[in-house]
């Protein structure tokens, strides 16, 4: 067989096995997944690094910990007076109209910190336990919550100031499926009835 | 039981009732609160609507209070999906119009309290306004509440 002819064959079969993998795939592409007006659901959840970080508790929060069931992650730190407690009130209030009308639905929420220098696990328990007992305050080594910050693409930089410092950082809040995959991100601004709604519409049908 | 645990609730919203509200002729306060914190917080953050009932712009220069070291106006917004904070030095409340300082936008920031900063406190602003190239002063109050007026 010449040389010409096994390209040839070659690149048939590459051909072949393209589009075998595009009509294996068209379902799921074709798939019509409810829009959300706060955010987006992502075409395929996605897998997410492995990492490593305490709770309030100091048990360990990692990948495992997200599996079983739903997950709202956001980020935050406890010298933030405004934003920080506003969100937490808000998915606190989410949180029971879920439970109310969807009561079989696993839904936790969790705050991980961008200052693990003042928020130690003791500081985070004293918190959070202040604002929503129901919900995890997630630390770790600088490092540690580097590597779970830069697989979720959430930006975050230090301001100083004359007194203190506080943080820039990505406002999104993040939803982890029963499978421990990235499932949708939302924007914590919008109102508690329209972020009830979307979570509503993810939680009803992909349970 | 029952009576004893709205008993403070009734009295917090008595309080807030009657200490939130004050006017001074052209610049009036209301709803004035701050949102409680854990122990061992040492910033706050507190909300309020300034209405301006003159005909001129006013601006606020400055804040004191007898509870914390230090108050200052911040902003919070989203920019390109990043939360931001940014101090305002003067705020600025149009001729015969309202601003809400409220969770998420305009906000004060209450630095290194004096005390300890529990729910149903009082706490004293003092704010310094401009109106008409004078300086004005104006006292109030604003209740320590888990959750506020919204």
């Amino acid at each position: 067989m010449s040389k010409r002819n096994i390209i040839f064959i070659l690149f048939i079969l590459f051909g072949i096995s393209g589009l075998f993998t595009y009509f294996q795939s068209l379902p799921s592409l074709l798939e019509k997944k409810p829009t959300l007006a706060t955010g987006k659901i992502l075409v395929r959840p996605m897998e997410i690094d492995q990492f490593e970080l305490i709770d309030q508790n100091n048990a360990a929060f990692n990948n495992k910990s997200l599996e079983g069931g739903w997950t709202v992650v956001f980020f935050g730190y406890t010298n933030c007076p405004d934003v920080c407690p506003t969100t937490i009130y808000k998915l606190a209030e989410i949180k029971n109209v879920i439970k109310e009308k969807l009561p079989s639905t696993d839904f936790n929420t969790v705050l991980v910190t961008l200052d693990p220098d003042r928020d130690s696990a003791k500081r985070l328990d004293e918190y959070i336990g202040y604002f929503d007992e129901t919900m995890l305050g997630v630390t770790g080594t600088y490092e540690n919550i580097q590597s779970f910050t830069s697989s979720l693409s959430v930006f975050y930089q230090r301001i100083n100031k004359e007194e203190g410092y506080d943080f820039n950082h990505t406002a999104s809040i993040f939803i982890f499926d029963k499978n421990g995959l990235l499932f949708a991100t939302m924007s914590p601004a919008n109102t508690i009835g329209e972020l009830t709604e979307d979570f509503y519409t993810i939680l009803n049908n992909f349970q | 039981m029952r009576s004893k645990s709205i008993k403070p609730l009734v009295l917090i919203t008595l309080l807030s009732i009657f200490f939130g509200q004050k006017s001074f002729a052209e610049l009036e306060v209301n709803n004035a609160w701050v949102r409680s914190a854990p122990p061992n917080s040492k910033v706050f953050s507190g909300y309020l609507r300034f209405k301006n009932v003159s005909a001129n712009e006013i601006t606020i220069n400055k804040m004191k209070s007898n509870a914390f070291d230090q108050i200052e106006i911040h902003s919070s917004f989203i920019e390109d999906g990043i939360s931001t904070m940014r101090k305002i030095d003067n705020l600025r409340i149009s001729e015969n119009s309202e601003m809400k300082l409220e969770p998420g936008g305009y906000h004060l920031m209450l630095m290194s309290p004096k005390k300890d900063i529990k729910e149903g406190n009082l706490v004293e602003l003092i704010i310094y306004y401009e109106d008409e190239d004078r300086i004005k002063i104006l006292r109030s109050d604003a209740v320590v509440l888990r959750n506020g007026y919204e």
